[in-house]
């Protein structure tokens, strides 16, 4: 068991945690849009977009800037990179008893086929 | 019945089908009957149940039929016990099937997650496919296995990941 507490990644988690969230995410991955633009194809209110955005901006997987009237929102990647590298860390921790298990095995195999000889 | 079907590689497969589960498939190069003795016999699981580092593994039983007990202990330099798990099989299909609960606790006896837990074993051409589904009682009780580090969950969020980190 990895007994793992980041509050960095929590926010990250809590962040794609929510499918509205999550949508912003891939619209923004096709690069900066301000917050109507994101709002429109969700079918979100202004506000309930900006909510959205201030819980990405609290992970740090957006930043938004003002350009004039203009809140644009660009995504940043490094937290993500960071999440997916802590799932691969959770993954290894399995795969690490398997493997151990893997080794288990092949001596209760020959041990089996010396049984049976 | 095999409801499992086989994967090649070995390589460990992680999703969450539901809100409340987390699922774990992989393969062995062994019979199924050697995989569920190396899953249910303590001294063997004693084997390969590794603790996280500096931890040890104090106490191991597994009383393989319905109505019997899993229980394992480990302790750590701070504390004996620094973790307890305590459950009971409510369904035992030799080499194919088995059900059971699993209560994990902390040496204080803060419980830290409940859940029920399945294994299911095909064999085909000798090598074995287990399966393990761990099932919470709610969303938040398996999100809240998940931030202690038992799982990340949240397959689609993944995808969306590497999607994007490529």
């Amino acid at each position: 068991m990895v007994l793992d507490a980041s509050p960095r990644l929590d926010a990250v988690f809590h962040a794609l945690s929510h499918p509205a969230r999550r949508a912003i995410i891939r619209q923004l991955s096709a690069g900066e849009q301000n917050l109507s633009e994101l709002a429109a194809p969700l079918k979100m209110t202004f506000p309930a977009a900006t909510k959205h955005v201030r819980v990405l901006e609290h992970a740090k997987l957006v930043r938004r800037r003002v350009a004039g009237r203009e809140h644009l929102c660009r995504l940043t990647a490094a937290p993500l990179k960071e999440a997916t590298s802590w799932t691969e860390q959770f993954r290894k921790h399995w795969e690490v008893r398997f493997e151990a298990l893997d080794s288990l095995l092949e001596e209760m195999k020959s041990e089996d086929r010396s049984r049976r000889s | 019945m095999n409801t499992v079907s086989p994967v090649h590689p070995k390589g460990l497969q992680l999703s969450t089908p539901t809100d409340t589960q987390i699922v774990l498939v992989r393969g062995f190069n062994a019979p199924r009957r050697l995989v569920w003795e190396a899953m249910f016999t303590p001294d063997k699981m004693r084997r390969w149940m590794l603790p996280p580092p500096g931890w040890t593994m104090t106490s191991c039983e597994c009383d393989l039929r319905v109505g019997g007990a899993v229980g394992v202990a480990w302790k750590s330099a701070e504390a004996d016990p620094a973790m307890t798990l305590r459950g009971v099989f409510t369904e035992v299909t030799p080499h194919e099937r088995a059900v059971h609960t699993e209560t994990m606790a902390l040496g204080s006896g803060q419980v830290i997650g409940s859940l029920v837990e399945k294994h299911e074993f095909a064999e085909e051409g000798g090598a074995t496919t287990m399966r393990i589904t761990q099932t919470y009682a709610s969303k938040e009780a398996r999100d809240g296995a998940i931030a202690s580090g038992m799982d990340q969950g949240m397959e689609s969020c993944y995808q969306l990941l590497e999607a994007l980190v490529a």
